[in-house]
């Protein structure tokens, strides 16, 4: 007697509770796999090490809130790192949820040590995705009068060397948006700045043709390399938290693909035949 | 004559505006290099302006429907018209309304909008099961691209075997970025013609016309 498939009125539930378990459990019980340190975030990380007291780096924010739990680890990672090795940072916002995450890296920053106006400036919500960013590189204080409190970029020590584009030595675009990808490398070339883009996993393709060209100076991929970013700085946090629990779905994922194809070669064709 | 300007105003503007911009990007002529920048700034104001016309547009579908009252759900447009209320408030003084502002965005609108993104991973898996078949050749690249990424992309890929995480290295940087690049370079050429289009006044639709 062959053995018969569930019924297919059941399968969906079965797979959903099977994905649930696959998180939970890792989650409660951490299983501990390690995670290697892999070329993508180690570029990173060895362009930030080389940053100094005298360099610039723009932070852009440009990320919605489903991506935070991805992106925010990636951004908060980049601008401490930064900031650890004296470099200045100035923070903007492309997308208006990400003005929210602006500020939150901001006052991390601040709890952490790094002196507002001095260290890092936070300007605020940048409308217009290319054309904004277009004119905040060309002029940077005809964009924003003030930082996103109301004050003038005159009173701001930091801002006193930043003007346009060419101020920057580097800029760090945390995005979920595959548009991103095409305007900042695009409109950031003439500037002649270093470009670091940390994207979503599911963005993590269209990013390579930049990154191969070298017009993306290095880039961080999802989650994983947030993980491994967050142990390249000791400090491991929620996507260090998060990783077991990926491995367990995305194992489970395969699992899946392997049972769907036995039982297809097994009784599928058996029954096509 | 009002005609005339209804339809002609516009095109004469995107293409003294277009002309101007793209100029003055390979032209370094600072008098028209200040009047681009200028020009730039006007786009992020107008672009600021749009999300206050969507805020009046979606209050006004929602109002409209609350007030006809001839649909069951109409109570999802009050509470609709409440959550935006309230948060439009708590952000617009958000010197004054600080802790309600963080308050609902860390703990009502973050995990509200994580847990519609985490939906996603149910539905993945569903189509994982149904879809990835190895029914023939095509099949076959589909399974091998997912699996090799997948696995790739946490860590107990490595922890299986070292050459997974190469593996799928290379099906980013080889397979892919054929593909990408193919994308890219058509979709470049593509905007390339409407612009020039919408440039010369042939691509009208924008401004309601054809």
């Amino acid at each position: 007697m062959t053995a018969q498939p569930a019924k297919p009125q059941h399968w969906r539930r079965i797979i959903h509770l099977l994905v649930f378990l696959s998180m939970l459990i890792p989650l409660l019980r951490p299983l501990g796999i390690p995670i290697p340190i892999g070329e993508t975030s180690r570029a990173v990380y060895d362009y930030i090490q080389a940053l100094g007291p005298a360099d610039v780096l723009l932070v852009s924010s440009n990320f919605s809130v489903p991506q935070a739990p991805e992106c925010l680890p990636q951004m908060t990672c980049v601008t401490l790192h930064a900031l650890s090795r004296g470099a200045k940072i100035v923070v903007i916002a492309s997308s208006a949820d990400g003005a929210r995450y602006a500020t939150t890296v901001t006052e991390l920053a601040v709890d952490e040590g790094a002196r507002y106006g001095t260290d890092i400036v936070l300007l605020g919500f940048l409308p217009g995705e290319e054309a904004g960013v277009s004119a905040f590189l060309a002029d940077v204080h005809r964009t924003f009068a003030t930082d996103q409190e109301g004050t003038p970029l005159a009173n701001l020590p930091l801002m006193q060397t930043v003007h346009t584009g060419s101020d920057f030595k580097g800029v760090s675009v945390t995005t979920a948006s595959a548009n991103d990808m095409d305007f900042w490398p695009r409109q950031l070339q003439k500037y002649g700045a270093a470009l670091i883009m940390a994207s979503q996993a599911s963005s993590w393709p269209k990013l390579q043709p930049y990154l191969r060209s070298g017009q993306v100076t290095a880039g961080l991929n999802g989650q994983r390399d947030a993980a491994e970013y967050e142990l390249l700085l000791h400090r491991p946090a929620s996507s260090v938290a998060a990783m077991d629990a990926t491995s367990g779905a995305y194992l489970l994922i395969v699992a899946l693909v392997v049972a769907s194809n036995v039982a297809y070669f097994v009784f599928e064709r058996r029954k096509g035949r | 004559m009002k005609l005339t300007l209804e339809r002609n105003l516009p095109l004469v503007a995107a293409f003294l505006i277009g002309v101007i911009i793209v100029v003055a990007y390979f032209v370094d002529i600072p008098q028209l290099t200040r009047v681009s920048t200028e020009l730039r700034n006007w786009a992020v104001i107008i672009t600021a302006f749009t999300m206050g016309i969507g805020l009046v547009n979606l209050s006004s579908v929602h109002v409209k429907r609350i007030a006809a009252m001839n649909r069951k759900d109409w109570y999802n447009s009050v509470l609709l018209l409440a959550a935006m209320g309230t948060m439009f408030v708590a952000t617009y003084y958000q010197k004054s309304f600080e802790s309600l502002f963080k308050y609902l965005f860390d703990n009502v609108y973050g995990p509200l909008g994580t847990a519609m993104m985490s939906l996603v991973m149910f539905g993945m898996a569903v189509t994982c099961y149904r879809g990835f078949k190895l029914k023939n050749l095509d099949g076959f690249f589909i399974v091998f691209g997912a699996v090799a990424t997948m696995l790739g992309n946490a860590p107990v890929g490595a922890a299986i075997s070292k050459y997974i995480p190469a593996l799928s290295d290379w099906v980013y940087k080889i397979p892919n970025v054929a593909g990408q690049r193919g994308i890219l370079i058509s979709s470049a050429v593509g905007a390339l013609a409407v612009g020039l289009r919408v440039l010369v006044g042939l691509e009208r639709r924008h401004i309601g016309l054809d």
